[in-house]
């Protein structure tokens, strides 16, 4: 059963996520499918209560609401969750070292522009992989000529979309990582 | 200062025996008729004792009941308002509560006995 309470003010909104993060933490014993039906009578709870507080702003009608409820404890701090911290640091370091990737893909798209005949993808006489080079050596094939920029542009494009999902969920303040460290 | 250390004394040992009192309680209400959580906390709130009561400790309560068998749950959603989960007493249920007053009772004649009798 879904039980959905809404709120317009985000002073009751936060409240509200305070109070929700609490009920998990202290049902956290309990299996998913009871975890659930305890938080679904718990919002059913809060919900009848809010309704027949007379108290004129949501955010004190919930407020209310929270203090006849009573207290719930609060998840641990951060440093008791060790996989949210090292999500968030792998996270740190995953876009740091792509970043300087990106950044010297960006120099040579730009150097493209200026030196044309030198930069490029080219293999080598002798290898297999494509190289990303600065000046054509002796024997090199170029592998992509002019579609160089295109390509570099789209990757560049690409792995940057790829980076800011992973922000938006290891690093942003509203992520889900971020929520889960917050105590 | 003598008050406040009997109300702390008092404090401490009304919890004590709220807890195990507070089954029966429930028990006892629903046995009175089905009823869904904010109606039991409604009820149990006119009692000596749970003026006031933090109303989310009679959910984990009823989840055991639940899950020892006395009480059955069942989600009803309605036309206006949250759905609201109804318990229901078992036959297992009944008899436990039956079983509940005949020894707090017998608890209560104990206490009786013993105040009443006169010092040597």
């Amino acid at each position: 059963m879904d039980v959905t309470v809404d709120f317009e003010t985000s002073e009751a909104r936060r409240l509200w996520s305070d109070f929700l993060k609490r009920l998990d933490w202290s049902n956290r014993h309990l299996s998913r499918s009871e975890r659930r039906d305890a938080k679904a009578e718990a919002k059913a709870h809060m919900a009848e209560l809010i309704a027949h507080s007379n108290l004129e702003t949501e955010a004190d009608r919930l407020r209310e609401a929270l203090a006849r409820f009573g207290p719930l404890p609060s998840p641990p701090p951060a440093w008791r969750q060790p996989l949210a911290i090292g999500l968030h640091y792998l996270a740190i370091m995953v876009i740091g070292a792509t970043g300087l990737v990106l950044l010297t893909l960006l120099h040579m798209t730009v150097m493209e522009l200026f030196n044309p005949a030198g930069v490029g993808l080219y293999i080598y006489p002798g290898d297999r992989v494509p190289t990303l080079s600065y000046e054509s050596q002796p024997g090199a094939r170029e592998v992509l000529g002019s579609w160089f920029i295109p390509a570099m542009l789209a990757i560049i494009l690409t792995v940057s979309a790829g980076l800011y999902g992973l922000w938006r969920i290891a690093l942003a303040p509203t992520g889900p990582v971020s929520r889960w460290m917050k105590p | 200062m003598i008050g406040t250390e009997m109300d702390e004394i008092l404090d401490r040992w009304s919890s004590q025996a709220r807890k195990g009192y507070f089954e029966m309680l429930l028990l006892a209400r629903l046995k009175a008729g089905r009823a869904y959580g904010y109606q039991v906390v409604a009820a149990l709130k006119q009692a000596p004792g749970f003026e006031n009561l933090a109303e989310g400790t009679v959910y984990p309560v009823l989840t055991r009941m639940k899950k020892d068998g006395l009480v059955t749950a069942e989600w009803v959603a309605e036309d206006t308002g949250p759905p609201r989960k109804y318990y229901t007493v078992t036959e297992l249920g009944a008899r436990t509560l039956d079983a509940m007053q005949t020894i707090w009772r017998r608890m209560d004649d104990v206490l009786k006995a013993q105040t009443g009798k006169e010092p040597d």
